[in-house]
Protein backbone atom coordinates (compact mmCIF):
# COMPACT_ATOMS: atom_id res chain seq x y z
CA UNK A 1 0.00 0.00 0.00
CA UNK A 2 2.72 2.40 0.95
CA UNK A 3 4.34 1.62 -2.36
CA UNK A 4 1.18 2.58 -4.20
CA UNK A 5 0.87 5.73 -2.13
CA UNK A 6 4.42 6.71 -2.89
CA UNK A 7 3.86 6.43 -6.60
CA UNK A 8 1.02 8.92 -6.70
CA UNK A 9 2.32 12.17 -8.07
CA UNK A 10 1.90 15.24 -5.84
CA UNK A 11 0.02 16.99 -8.65
CA UNK A 12 -2.28 14.00 -9.01
CA UNK A 13 -3.06 14.28 -5.31
CA UNK A 14 -3.71 18.00 -5.63
CA UNK A 15 -6.00 17.43 -8.58
CA UNK A 16 -7.87 14.71 -6.69
CA UNK A 17 -8.34 17.10 -3.76
CA UNK A 18 -9.91 19.64 -6.10
CA UNK A 19 -12.25 17.05 -7.53
CA UNK A 20 -13.38 16.16 -4.02
CA UNK A 21 -13.71 19.80 -2.90
CA UNK A 22 -15.74 20.73 -5.97
CA UNK A 23 -18.42 18.22 -5.05
CA UNK A 24 -19.53 20.57 -2.30
CA UNK A 25 -18.06 23.88 -3.46
CA UNK A 26 -18.00 27.26 -1.75
CA UNK A 27 -17.34 30.52 -3.66
CA UNK A 28 -13.88 30.55 -2.16
CA UNK A 29 -13.15 27.01 -3.39
CA UNK A 30 -14.28 28.01 -6.88
CA UNK A 31 -12.06 31.07 -6.89
CA UNK A 32 -9.01 29.19 -5.71
CA UNK A 33 -9.68 26.36 -8.09
CA UNK A 34 -9.92 28.74 -11.07
CA UNK A 35 -6.58 30.26 -10.11
CA UNK A 36 -5.06 26.82 -9.75
CA UNK A 37 -6.27 25.78 -13.21
CA UNK A 38 -4.94 28.94 -14.78
CA UNK A 39 -1.53 28.34 -13.28
CA UNK A 40 -0.47 25.53 -15.59
CA UNK A 41 -1.63 23.19 -18.37
CA UNK A 42 -0.27 20.38 -16.19
CA UNK A 43 -2.92 21.30 -13.62
CA UNK A 44 -5.58 21.13 -16.31
CA UNK A 45 -4.37 17.75 -17.41
CA UNK A 46 -4.18 16.28 -13.93
CA UNK A 47 -7.59 17.67 -13.04
CA UNK A 48 -9.20 16.20 -16.16
CA UNK A 49 -7.67 12.82 -15.44
CA UNK A 50 -8.70 12.91 -11.79
CA UNK A 51 -12.25 13.92 -12.66
CA UNK A 52 -12.39 11.17 -15.28
CA UNK A 53 -11.49 8.67 -12.58
CA UNK A 54 -14.04 10.24 -10.23
CA UNK A 55 -16.78 9.98 -12.86
CA UNK A 56 -15.70 6.46 -13.63
CA UNK A 57 -16.38 5.56 -10.02
CA UNK A 58 -20.06 6.53 -10.45
CA UNK A 59 -20.89 3.01 -11.44
CA UNK A 60 -19.22 1.71 -8.31
CA UNK A 61 -20.84 -1.44 -6.98
CA UNK A 62 -24.17 -1.03 -8.75
CA UNK A 63 -24.93 -4.62 -7.75
CA UNK A 64 -24.55 -3.57 -4.10
CA UNK A 65 -22.27 -6.42 -3.23
CA UNK A 66 -19.88 -4.42 -1.09
CA UNK A 67 -20.65 -4.49 2.62
CA UNK A 68 -19.51 -1.20 4.13
CA UNK A 69 -19.85 -2.55 7.65
CA UNK A 70 -17.41 -5.30 6.77
CA UNK A 71 -14.94 -2.83 5.27
CA UNK A 72 -15.09 -0.79 8.46
CA UNK A 73 -14.46 -3.86 10.58
CA UNK A 74 -11.61 -4.85 8.33
CA UNK A 75 -10.12 -1.41 8.79
CA UNK A 76 -10.70 -1.23 12.52
CA UNK A 77 -9.24 -4.61 13.32
CA UNK A 78 -5.99 -5.41 11.71
CA UNK A 79 -6.35 -8.99 10.60
CA UNK A 80 -2.91 -9.26 9.09
CA UNK A 81 -0.62 -9.44 12.11
CA UNK A 82 -3.21 -11.00 14.36
CA UNK A 83 -2.56 -14.66 13.68
CA UNK A 84 1.23 -14.77 13.66
CA UNK A 85 1.41 -12.52 16.71
CA UNK A 86 -1.06 -14.61 18.61
CA UNK A 87 0.82 -17.80 17.80
CA UNK A 88 4.12 -16.33 18.89
CA UNK A 89 2.52 -15.23 22.09
CA UNK A 90 1.18 -18.70 22.78
CA UNK A 91 4.46 -20.48 22.16
CA UNK A 92 6.21 -18.06 24.47
CA UNK A 93 4.07 -18.99 27.44
CA UNK A 94 5.21 -21.60 29.91
CA UNK A 95 2.88 -24.56 30.16
CA UNK A 96 0.52 -25.63 32.90
CA UNK A 97 -2.81 -27.38 32.90
CA UNK A 98 -4.89 -24.31 32.29
CA UNK A 99 -2.32 -22.87 29.89
CA UNK A 100 -2.29 -26.04 27.82
CA UNK A 101 -6.01 -25.64 27.32
CA UNK A 102 -5.58 -22.02 26.48
CA UNK A 103 -2.96 -22.96 23.96
CA UNK A 104 -5.20 -25.47 22.21
CA UNK A 105 -8.01 -22.96 22.18
CA UNK A 106 -5.62 -20.35 20.89
CA UNK A 107 -4.42 -22.52 18.05
CA UNK A 108 -7.96 -23.51 17.14
CA UNK A 109 -8.87 -19.87 17.23
CA UNK A 110 -5.90 -18.94 15.10
CA UNK A 111 -6.80 -21.57 12.52
CA UNK A 112 -10.41 -20.47 12.55
CA UNK A 113 -9.36 -16.89 12.08
CA UNK A 114 -7.29 -17.93 9.11
CA UNK A 115 -10.26 -19.64 7.54
CA UNK A 116 -13.21 -17.55 8.53
CA UNK A 117 -11.75 -14.21 9.53
CA UNK A 118 -12.03 -11.92 12.43
CA UNK A 119 -15.62 -12.58 13.48
CA UNK A 120 -14.97 -16.10 14.66
CA UNK A 121 -11.76 -14.98 16.23
CA UNK A 122 -13.52 -12.47 18.43
CA UNK A 123 -15.97 -15.06 19.69
CA UNK A 124 -13.37 -17.67 20.56
CA UNK A 125 -10.43 -15.53 21.50
CA UNK A 126 -8.74 -16.27 24.76
CA UNK A 127 -5.28 -15.21 23.65
CA UNK A 128 -4.72 -11.47 23.31
CA UNK A 129 -5.82 -9.65 20.18
CA UNK A 130 -3.15 -7.70 18.41
CA UNK A 131 -3.88 -4.52 16.51
CA UNK A 132 -1.20 -2.83 14.47
CA UNK A 133 -0.69 -0.02 12.01
CA UNK A 134 2.00 0.30 9.39
CA UNK A 135 3.88 3.47 8.58
CA UNK A 136 1.55 6.32 7.78
CA UNK A 137 -1.55 4.37 8.79
CA UNK A 138 -4.01 5.19 11.56
CA UNK A 139 -6.98 3.27 12.78
CA UNK A 140 -9.49 3.23 15.57
CA UNK A 141 -11.31 0.29 17.07
CA UNK A 142 -13.87 -0.29 19.75
CA UNK A 143 -13.07 -2.84 22.41
CA UNK A 144 -15.53 -5.32 23.89
CA UNK A 145 -16.26 -3.02 26.87
CA UNK A 146 -17.04 -0.04 24.63
CA UNK A 147 -13.71 1.69 25.15
CA UNK A 148 -12.17 3.10 21.99
CA UNK A 149 -8.51 2.91 21.02
CA UNK A 150 -7.10 5.21 18.35
CA UNK A 151 -3.84 3.84 17.03
CA UNK A 152 -1.31 6.16 15.48
CA UNK A 153 1.23 5.32 12.78
CA UNK A 154 3.60 2.35 13.26
CA UNK A 155 1.97 1.26 16.48
CA UNK A 156 1.00 -2.03 17.99
CA UNK A 157 -1.20 -2.97 20.93
CA UNK A 158 -2.17 -6.27 22.43
CA UNK A 159 -5.58 -6.38 24.06
CA UNK A 160 -6.55 -8.85 26.71
CA UNK A 161 -9.76 -8.65 28.69
CA UNK A 162 -10.57 -10.95 31.54
CA UNK A 163 -13.31 -10.87 34.16
CA UNK A 164 -10.94 -9.12 36.52
CA UNK A 165 -9.19 -6.57 34.40
CA UNK A 166 -8.82 -4.94 31.05
CA UNK A 167 -5.20 -5.04 30.02
CA UNK A 168 -3.62 -3.43 26.98
CA UNK A 169 0.02 -3.64 26.09
CA UNK A 170 1.40 -0.83 24.00
CA UNK A 171 4.19 -2.74 22.28
CA UNK A 172 5.20 0.12 20.04
CA UNK A 173 4.13 3.61 19.02
CA UNK A 174 1.27 5.76 20.22
CA UNK A 175 -2.36 5.30 21.15
CA UNK A 176 -5.21 7.42 22.47
CA UNK A 177 -7.57 5.67 24.85
CA UNK A 178 -11.19 6.56 25.50
CA UNK A 179 -11.99 4.42 28.47
CA UNK A 180 -15.47 3.21 29.46
CA UNK A 181 -16.10 3.43 33.15
CA UNK A 182 -16.10 0.02 34.87
CA UNK A 183 -14.97 0.08 38.52
CA UNK A 184 -15.03 -3.71 38.71
CA UNK A 185 -12.45 -4.10 35.98
CA UNK A 186 -9.51 -1.72 36.05
CA UNK A 187 -8.26 -0.55 32.68
CA UNK A 188 -4.48 -0.89 32.48
CA UNK A 189 -2.14 0.16 29.73
CA UNK A 190 1.29 -1.43 29.96
CA UNK A 191 4.05 0.33 28.03
CA UNK A 192 7.30 -1.52 28.61
CA UNK A 193 8.07 -1.10 32.30
CA UNK A 194 5.30 1.44 32.82
CA UNK A 195 1.77 0.70 33.93
CA UNK A 196 -0.97 3.27 33.46
CA UNK A 197 -4.22 2.61 35.23
CA UNK A 198 -7.35 4.50 34.38
CA UNK A 199 -10.94 4.50 35.41
CA UNK A 200 -13.26 6.23 32.95
CA UNK A 201 -10.94 8.65 31.24
CA UNK A 202 -9.26 9.74 28.03
CA UNK A 203 -5.51 9.71 27.70
CA UNK A 204 -2.72 9.41 25.17
CA UNK A 205 0.31 7.15 25.52
CA UNK A 206 3.37 7.58 23.31
CA UNK A 207 6.16 5.07 23.61
CA UNK A 208 9.62 5.82 22.18
CA UNK A 209 13.08 4.37 22.67
CA UNK A 210 13.70 6.88 25.44
CA UNK A 211 10.61 6.10 27.48
CA UNK A 212 6.89 6.73 27.60
CA UNK A 213 4.87 9.95 27.66
CA UNK A 214 1.38 9.85 29.12
CA UNK A 215 -0.91 12.84 28.51
CA UNK A 216 -4.28 12.97 30.20
CA UNK A 217 -7.13 14.68 28.37
CA UNK A 218 -9.94 13.81 30.79
CA UNK A 219 -10.08 12.20 34.24
CA UNK A 220 -7.17 10.82 36.22
CA UNK A 221 -4.71 8.02 35.63
CA UNK A 222 -2.23 6.42 37.95
CA UNK A 223 1.22 5.59 36.66
CA UNK A 224 3.54 3.02 38.16
CA UNK A 225 6.97 2.89 36.63
CA UNK A 226 7.50 -0.85 36.99
CA UNK A 227 5.24 -3.73 36.14
CA UNK A 228 4.49 -5.84 39.15
CA UNK A 229 5.37 -9.41 38.09
CA UNK A 230 1.87 -10.53 38.97
CA UNK A 231 0.61 -8.32 36.18
CA UNK A 232 3.11 -9.41 33.60
CA UNK A 233 2.04 -13.04 33.99
CA UNK A 234 -1.18 -12.48 32.24
CA UNK A 235 -2.61 -15.97 32.31
CA UNK A 236 -3.99 -15.50 35.80
CA UNK A 237 -4.17 -11.81 36.58
CA UNK A 238 -4.93 -11.38 40.27
CA UNK A 239 -7.90 -9.36 41.39
CA UNK A 240 -7.08 -5.83 42.30
CA UNK A 241 -7.25 -6.43 46.06
CA UNK A 242 -4.23 -8.75 46.08
CA UNK A 243 -2.39 -7.06 43.25
CA UNK A 244 0.58 -6.81 45.62
CA UNK A 245 3.63 -7.81 43.58
CA UNK A 246 5.40 -10.99 44.68
CA UNK A 247 8.80 -9.47 44.01
CA UNK A 248 8.86 -5.86 44.99
CA UNK A 249 9.94 -3.84 41.98
CA UNK A 250 12.83 -1.42 42.26
CA UNK A 251 10.61 1.63 42.41
CA UNK A 252 6.91 1.57 43.08
CA UNK A 253 6.22 5.26 43.43
CA UNK A 254 2.88 5.59 41.75
CA UNK A 255 2.04 9.02 40.37
CA UNK A 256 -1.41 10.38 39.79
CA UNK A 257 -1.74 12.41 36.65
CA UNK A 258 -4.85 14.51 36.08
CA UNK A 259 -6.46 16.08 33.05
CA UNK A 260 -4.24 18.73 31.51
CA UNK A 261 -1.09 17.10 32.83
CA UNK A 262 1.42 14.84 31.26
CA UNK A 263 4.05 12.54 32.67
CA UNK A 264 7.25 11.41 31.05
CA UNK A 265 8.50 8.08 32.30
CA UNK A 266 12.10 7.25 31.55
CA UNK A 267 13.27 3.69 30.99
CA UNK A 268 14.74 3.80 34.49
CA UNK A 269 11.31 4.45 35.94
CA UNK A 270 11.77 8.13 36.70
CA UNK A 271 8.54 10.09 36.34
CA UNK A 272 8.56 13.78 35.43
CA UNK A 273 5.18 15.46 35.66
CA UNK A 274 4.34 18.71 33.88
CA UNK A 275 1.37 20.68 32.67
CA UNK A 276 0.35 20.17 29.03
CA UNK A 277 0.36 23.63 27.46
CA UNK A 278 -2.06 22.66 24.73
CA UNK A 279 -4.27 19.59 25.01
CA UNK A 280 -5.50 19.86 21.42
CA UNK A 281 -1.94 19.36 20.32
CA UNK A 282 -1.71 16.04 22.15
CA UNK A 283 -4.52 14.53 20.09
CA UNK A 284 -3.86 16.47 16.87
CA UNK A 285 -2.32 13.35 15.37
CA UNK A 286 -5.82 11.91 14.92
CA UNK A 287 -6.30 14.51 12.17
CA UNK A 288 -2.84 13.67 10.86
CA UNK A 289 -1.69 17.12 11.86
CA UNK A 290 1.75 17.68 13.31
CA UNK A 291 1.85 20.66 15.64
CA UNK A 292 5.17 22.09 16.77
CA UNK A 293 5.74 24.92 19.22
CA UNK A 294 9.42 25.79 19.37
CA UNK A 295 10.43 22.15 19.20
CA UNK A 296 13.95 21.10 18.23
CA UNK A 297 14.23 20.17 14.56
CA UNK A 298 15.45 16.74 15.58
CA UNK A 299 12.05 15.98 17.18
CA UNK A 300 10.20 17.51 14.26
CA UNK A 301 11.99 15.27 11.78
CA UNK A 302 11.45 12.20 13.93
CA UNK A 303 7.71 12.90 13.91
CA UNK A 304 7.62 13.21 10.13
CA UNK A 305 9.65 10.04 9.73
CA UNK A 306 7.08 8.11 11.75
CA UNK A 307 4.48 8.72 9.06
CA UNK A 308 6.36 8.53 5.80
CA UNK A 309 8.41 6.15 3.75
CA UNK A 310 10.47 9.15 2.80
CA UNK A 311 12.97 9.55 5.63
CA UNK A 312 14.61 12.84 6.50
CA UNK A 313 18.05 12.91 8.10
CA UNK A 314 19.67 15.97 9.68
CA UNK A 315 23.40 16.51 9.66
CA UNK A 316 25.05 18.65 12.31
CA UNK A 317 24.18 19.30 15.96
CA UNK A 318 23.39 22.96 15.41
CA UNK A 319 20.83 22.03 12.79
CA UNK A 320 19.26 19.37 14.97
CA UNK A 321 18.88 21.87 17.79
CA UNK A 322 17.17 24.54 15.68
CA UNK A 323 13.71 25.37 16.97
CA UNK A 324 10.64 25.24 14.83
CA UNK A 325 7.04 26.33 15.23
CA UNK A 326 4.40 25.32 12.75
CA UNK A 327 1.48 23.10 11.85
CA UNK A 328 2.01 20.50 9.14
CA UNK A 329 0.22 17.73 7.35
CA UNK A 330 1.88 14.56 8.63
CA UNK A 331 1.75 13.00 5.16
CA UNK A 332 3.49 15.87 3.49
CA UNK A 333 7.19 15.96 4.40
CA UNK A 334 7.84 18.08 1.33
CA UNK A 335 6.01 20.96 2.99
CA UNK A 336 8.51 20.81 5.84
CA UNK A 337 11.40 20.84 3.37
CA UNK A 338 9.93 23.83 1.61
CA UNK A 339 9.51 25.60 4.91
CA UNK A 340 13.08 24.85 5.95
CA UNK A 341 14.75 25.82 2.71
CA UNK A 342 12.92 29.09 2.18
CA UNK A 343 15.68 31.23 3.69
CA UNK A 344 18.43 29.55 1.68
CA UNK A 345 20.67 28.59 4.59
CA UNK A 346 20.12 24.86 4.19
CA UNK A 347 21.09 22.33 1.55
CA UNK A 348 18.72 19.51 0.75
CA UNK A 349 20.31 16.42 -0.71
CA UNK A 350 17.69 14.29 -2.46
CA UNK A 351 20.04 11.91 -4.21
CA UNK A 352 19.51 9.12 -1.69
CA UNK A 353 16.19 7.79 -3.02
CA UNK A 354 13.97 7.32 0.03
CA UNK A 355 16.30 9.33 2.24
CA UNK A 356 16.68 13.08 2.18
CA UNK A 357 19.66 14.64 3.92
CA UNK A 358 19.57 18.22 5.18
CA UNK A 359 22.68 20.11 6.21
CA UNK A 360 23.67 23.68 6.80
CA UNK A 361 25.22 25.55 3.95
CA UNK B 1 -19.07 0.31 15.70
CA UNK B 2 -22.48 -0.09 14.17
CA UNK B 3 -23.51 1.61 10.99
CA UNK B 4 -26.89 3.23 11.34
CA UNK B 5 -29.49 1.84 9.01
CA UNK B 6 -30.36 4.47 6.53
CA UNK B 7 -32.12 4.23 3.23
CA UNK B 8 -29.71 4.50 0.37
CA UNK B 9 -30.15 7.60 -1.69
CA UNK B 10 -29.80 7.37 -5.42
CA UNK B 11 -26.33 8.48 -6.38
CA UNK B 12 -27.51 10.38 -9.41
CA UNK B 13 -30.53 12.49 -9.96
CA UNK B 14 -32.85 12.10 -12.89
CA UNK B 15 -31.40 14.36 -15.51
CA UNK B 16 -33.20 16.58 -17.95
CA UNK B 17 -32.68 16.16 -21.66
CA UNK B 18 -30.33 19.12 -21.81
CA UNK B 19 -28.13 17.82 -19.06
CA UNK B 20 -28.29 14.35 -20.61
CA UNK B 21 -26.74 15.80 -23.71
CA UNK B 22 -24.17 17.38 -21.49
CA UNK B 23 -23.63 14.05 -19.72
CA UNK B 24 -23.16 12.44 -23.07
CA UNK B 25 -20.44 14.86 -23.93
CA UNK B 26 -19.05 14.31 -20.53
CA UNK B 27 -19.14 10.53 -20.94
CA UNK B 28 -17.29 10.88 -24.21
CA UNK B 29 -14.77 13.07 -22.45
CA UNK B 30 -14.12 10.75 -19.62
CA UNK B 31 -14.08 7.62 -21.76
CA UNK B 32 -11.52 9.37 -23.84
CA UNK B 33 -9.48 10.33 -20.82
CA UNK B 34 -9.62 6.99 -19.09
CA UNK B 35 -8.65 5.29 -22.33
CA UNK B 36 -5.93 7.84 -22.92
CA UNK B 37 -4.45 7.59 -19.47
CA UNK B 38 -2.03 5.13 -20.94
CA UNK B 39 -1.22 7.37 -23.80
CA UNK B 40 0.20 10.34 -21.97
CA UNK B 41 0.70 12.33 -25.15
CA UNK B 42 -3.01 12.52 -26.08
CA UNK B 43 -4.10 13.62 -22.65
CA UNK B 44 -1.34 16.22 -22.65
CA UNK B 45 -2.31 17.60 -26.05
CA UNK B 46 -5.91 17.83 -24.98
CA UNK B 47 -4.99 19.54 -21.72
CA UNK B 48 -2.68 21.96 -23.49
CA UNK B 49 -5.36 22.99 -25.96
CA UNK B 50 -8.03 23.17 -23.24
CA UNK B 51 -5.71 25.35 -21.18
CA UNK B 52 -5.21 27.80 -24.03
CA UNK B 53 -8.94 28.05 -24.68
CA UNK B 54 -9.60 28.44 -21.00
CA UNK B 55 -7.21 31.40 -20.77
CA UNK B 56 -9.23 33.08 -23.51
CA UNK B 57 -12.41 32.97 -21.43
CA UNK B 58 -13.71 36.04 -19.76
CA UNK B 59 -12.30 35.84 -16.25
CA UNK B 60 -15.42 36.67 -14.26
CA UNK B 61 -17.51 34.02 -16.00
CA UNK B 62 -14.78 31.45 -15.63
CA UNK B 63 -14.33 32.00 -11.89
CA UNK B 64 -18.05 31.49 -11.31
CA UNK B 65 -18.10 28.05 -12.91
CA UNK B 66 -14.52 26.96 -13.61
CA UNK B 67 -15.29 23.26 -13.58
CA UNK B 68 -18.24 23.48 -15.96
CA UNK B 69 -16.29 25.64 -18.40
CA UNK B 70 -13.31 23.35 -18.38
CA UNK B 71 -15.50 20.30 -19.00
CA UNK B 72 -17.31 22.07 -21.80
CA UNK B 73 -14.07 23.05 -23.50
CA UNK B 74 -12.47 19.66 -23.06
CA UNK B 75 -15.62 17.84 -24.21
CA UNK B 76 -15.76 19.92 -27.33
CA UNK B 77 -12.16 19.10 -27.97
CA UNK B 78 -12.81 15.40 -27.59
CA UNK B 79 -15.78 15.65 -29.93
CA UNK B 80 -13.63 17.39 -32.51
CA UNK B 81 -10.91 14.89 -31.93
CA UNK B 82 -13.21 11.93 -32.52
CA UNK B 83 -14.74 13.37 -35.65
CA UNK B 84 -11.31 14.10 -36.99
CA UNK B 85 -10.25 10.56 -36.16
CA UNK B 86 -13.06 9.18 -38.27
CA UNK B 87 -12.31 11.62 -41.08
CA UNK B 88 -15.79 13.06 -40.74
CA UNK B 89 -16.44 16.69 -41.40
CA UNK B 90 -16.91 18.61 -38.18
CA UNK B 91 -20.65 19.10 -38.01
CA UNK B 92 -22.53 19.76 -34.88
CA UNK B 93 -26.06 18.40 -35.20
CA UNK B 94 -28.18 19.19 -32.18
CA UNK B 95 -30.91 16.79 -33.31
CA UNK B 96 -28.46 13.93 -33.53
CA UNK B 97 -27.26 14.84 -30.11
CA UNK B 98 -30.78 14.71 -28.70
CA UNK B 99 -31.26 11.31 -30.28
CA UNK B 100 -28.03 10.24 -28.77
CA UNK B 101 -29.37 11.36 -25.43
CA UNK B 102 -32.43 9.12 -25.86
CA UNK B 103 -30.36 6.18 -26.91
CA UNK B 104 -26.76 6.76 -26.00
CA UNK B 105 -25.46 3.60 -27.58
CA UNK B 106 -26.33 4.36 -31.15
CA UNK B 107 -24.13 7.15 -32.41
CA UNK B 108 -21.36 6.27 -30.03
CA UNK B 109 -21.75 2.52 -30.33
CA UNK B 110 -18.08 1.83 -29.85
CA UNK B 111 -18.34 3.26 -26.41
CA UNK B 112 -20.21 0.23 -25.13
CA UNK B 113 -17.07 -1.85 -25.21
CA UNK B 114 -15.09 0.98 -23.73
CA UNK B 115 -17.68 1.16 -21.02
CA UNK B 116 -17.37 -2.54 -20.25
CA UNK B 117 -13.64 -2.47 -19.88
CA UNK B 118 -14.04 0.64 -17.78
CA UNK B 119 -16.20 -1.31 -15.33
CA UNK B 120 -13.52 -3.93 -15.05
CA UNK B 121 -11.10 -1.13 -14.54
CA UNK B 122 -13.09 0.20 -11.61
CA UNK B 123 -12.92 -3.23 -10.01
CA UNK B 124 -9.19 -3.47 -10.46
CA UNK B 125 -8.65 0.10 -9.30
CA UNK B 126 -10.43 -0.66 -6.05
CA UNK B 127 -8.56 -3.79 -5.11
CA UNK B 128 -5.42 -2.00 -4.00
CA UNK B 129 -7.19 0.52 -1.76
CA UNK B 130 -7.25 0.35 2.05
CA UNK B 131 -10.67 -0.76 3.36
CA UNK B 132 -11.62 2.64 4.78
CA UNK B 133 -10.92 4.37 1.47
CA UNK B 134 -13.20 1.85 -0.20
CA UNK B 135 -15.87 2.34 2.48
CA UNK B 136 -15.83 6.11 1.96
CA UNK B 137 -16.00 5.71 -1.81
CA UNK B 138 -18.94 3.31 -1.63
CA UNK B 139 -20.87 5.57 0.77
CA UNK B 140 -20.34 8.50 -1.56
CA UNK B 141 -20.65 6.96 -4.98
CA UNK B 142 -23.10 4.14 -4.44
CA UNK B 143 -25.16 5.44 -1.53
CA UNK B 144 -24.90 9.13 -2.43
CA UNK B 145 -24.20 10.37 1.11
CA UNK B 146 -22.87 13.88 1.71
CA UNK B 147 -19.43 14.30 3.25
CA UNK B 148 -20.85 15.13 6.65
CA UNK B 149 -23.17 12.11 6.51
CA UNK B 150 -20.20 9.90 5.70
CA UNK B 151 -18.23 11.47 8.54
CA UNK B 152 -21.04 10.71 10.97
CA UNK B 153 -21.53 7.19 9.67
CA UNK B 154 -17.88 6.25 10.01
CA UNK B 155 -17.16 8.36 13.09
CA UNK B 156 -14.38 10.32 11.41
CA UNK B 157 -14.05 14.02 10.57
CA UNK B 158 -15.21 15.61 7.31
CA UNK B 159 -11.59 16.60 6.75
CA UNK B 160 -10.62 12.92 6.90
CA UNK B 161 -13.48 11.91 4.59
CA UNK B 162 -12.22 14.32 1.95
CA UNK B 163 -8.66 13.23 2.44
CA UNK B 164 -9.52 9.54 2.00
CA UNK B 165 -11.57 10.30 -1.11
CA UNK B 166 -8.79 12.36 -2.66
CA UNK B 167 -6.21 9.69 -1.91
CA UNK B 168 -8.48 7.03 -3.31
CA UNK B 169 -8.89 8.99 -6.54
CA UNK B 170 -5.17 9.69 -6.82
CA UNK B 171 -4.34 6.04 -6.24
CA UNK B 172 -6.99 4.85 -8.70
CA UNK B 173 -5.53 7.18 -11.25
CA UNK B 174 -2.06 5.68 -10.80
CA UNK B 175 -3.56 2.19 -10.91
CA UNK B 176 -5.18 2.91 -14.27
CA UNK B 177 -1.99 4.27 -15.68
CA UNK B 178 0.06 1.32 -14.54
CA UNK B 179 -2.30 -1.50 -15.49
Amino acid sequence: MSAARRETHPLAEEAAQWVVELEEPTPRVLREFAAWLEASPRHVEEFLLASAVWKELDGLDAARRIDVQRLVEEARSNVRPLVPEAMREISDESSGPSRARRRVLGIVAAAAALVAGIAIWLVMATAPDVYATSRGEQRAFRLADGSVVHLNTQSRVEVEFTRMERSIRLLEGEALFNVEHDPARPFRVIAGPTVIEAIGTRFNVYRTDAGTTVSVVEGIVEISPTIPPALSARAAPPPRSDAQPQVRPVSVVAERVAAGEQARVSLEGEIVKEAVPDLARVVAWRERRLVFRGDPLEDVVREFNRYNELQIRLEGDALRARRLTGVFDADDPMSLLQFLTRDGTLIVDETGGDEIVIRER
Amino acid sequence: MGLPDRPAKPARRQSSLASTAYDLYHTALQNFLVRRLRSAQDAQDLAQEAYLRLLRLERGEFVNKPQAYLYRIASNLVYEFKLRERNDPVVFDSEALDQAAENPREPFAYEASERLSAEQQVESMLTGLPPLYRAVLVLRKRDGLSYSEIARTLDISVHTVKKYLARAVAQCRSAVRES
